[in-house]
């Protein structure tokens, strides 16, 4: 039966069954959504950025350039992770922050918060420049893995899962 | 034992660099667009999933890959995990839930709800990337296979048309046996195409050994 026939190895399957899948891929074709270039783009600074990591992270986090060194680092996003100049550090310890030395910044210029149904918001501080993601000014947005965040002059690309 | 030079994926997990990264993403992109838009996402939410099952590859996809395996199982895996969490973000905005926090959370189930209706039949979206993959190793072999024109012309009217093969020998005014054989030269090396696809070998390779 046909739809047995694709979860075989390749090389098990027959001329017909190959033939088959074929005619099926022409139609599935049409029914593909186009990819975009913004998506390879965003893919290849990933890749740059997370290659030069030195360690890299096993938990959802947000990879960056440090301002000052200029090096590739991250730091972890837990429950909430909240981002800025001089962000208030919390009491609670699944709850962090991460502190930069950009001036365009402010103080607390943003937070991603880890949501009940298990997805990352990302929330704007009401900062003073905005926090852009993937190039758009945002307030509030769910991330995925590979969504490019600017605040300031620090870029951020968050990692997912 | 897959020679490392010769596997794609195996490149990726020890020395990625950026020609690879390319060419895997050209390869594989409608594929994982395929298995997405099986799960009745929209372009966006489709595209959503392309970007998140590629950084998910990089991240620990290749690592966690074990090469004694099909690939494309073990990526569309990925690809459907991607369609699952974008149909969660679709959910909630249709809810406009408001966000709450994690600490408030007391039950929360990264797992998949297995009576999840929305996710079934699990092998449509293998199935759609299974036809996409084919898709993308005829593309490759007739763009780098120099067949006869009438070969192809052949070819095609059997196998995209679906035309009857007594039909097209009349039309090529030719005999069935070649019609047959059309066909038949056309899978044969097509074939090693989409094994190497599937196993996630360089598509040129499996060229060159199609070609002794």
């Amino acid at each position: 039966m046909m739809s047995q026939e694709p979860n075989s190895s390749p090389s098990r399957l027959s001329d017909d069954a190959l033939a088959k899948m074929i005619s099926e891929a022409r139609t599935t074709v049409h029914k593909i959504p186009a990819s975009s270039a913004e998506i390879a783009d965003r893919l290849s600074r990933f890749n740059e950025l997370y290659e030069a990591l030195p360690t890299k992270p096993h938990t959802a986090a947000l990879i960056y350039a440090d301002p000052v060194t200029g090096s590739a680092t991250w730091s972890a996003i837990g429950n909430r992770l909240t981002v800025g100049r001089s962000p208030k550090a919390v009491a609670n310890t699944t709850e962090s922050v991460l502190a930069l030395h950009d001036q365009e910044m402010s103080r607390q210029h943003f937070e991603i918060v880890l949501t009940s149904d298990g997805l990352y918001l990302l929330s704007d501080l009401k900062s003073l420049n905005g926090t852009y993601i993937d190039g758009v000014r945002e307030q509030t947005r769910v991330l995925i893995g590979g969504t490019e965040i600017r605040a300031g002059n620090t870029h951020f690309i968050f990692t997912g899962l | 034992m897959i020679a490392t030079q010769h596997s794609l994926v195996a490149r990726l997990k020890e020395h990625p660099c950026d020609s690879d990264w390319e060419k895997f993403y050209r390869l594989y992109e409608k594929p994982i667009l395929a298995v997405a838009a099986a799960k009745g996402l929209s372009e966006a939410d489709c595209q959503d999933v392309l970007q998140e099952t590629m950084v998910r590859m990089c991240r620990h996809g290749f690592t966690r890959y074990d090469p004694i395996r099909r690939f494309t199982p073990f990526l569309f895996g990925i690809a459907k995990d991607c369609a699952f969490d974008a149909l969660r973000r679709r959910a909630r905005r249709n809810s406009h839930e408001v966000p709450s926090d994690a600490s408030e959370t007391t039950s929360f189930n990264r797992q998949k709800d297995p009576t999840d209706k929305a996710m079934n039949p699990a092998d449509t979206a293998e199935m759609q990337g299974q036809f996409a993959l084919v898709g993308v190793a005829l593309d490759f072999l007739l763009e780098h296979q120099t067949f006869a024109p009438k070969t192809v012309q052949m070819f095609k009217a059997l196998v995209f048309e679906q035309r009857n093969p007594n039909d097209v020998a009349r039309t090529f005014a030719t005999s069935r046996g070649n019609v047959d054989q059309a066909k038949s030269t056309v899978l044969r090396k097509l074939r090693p195409m989409y094994d190497a696809l599937d196993k996630g070998l360089d598509l040129e390779t499996a060229l060159h050994g199609a070609n002794p």
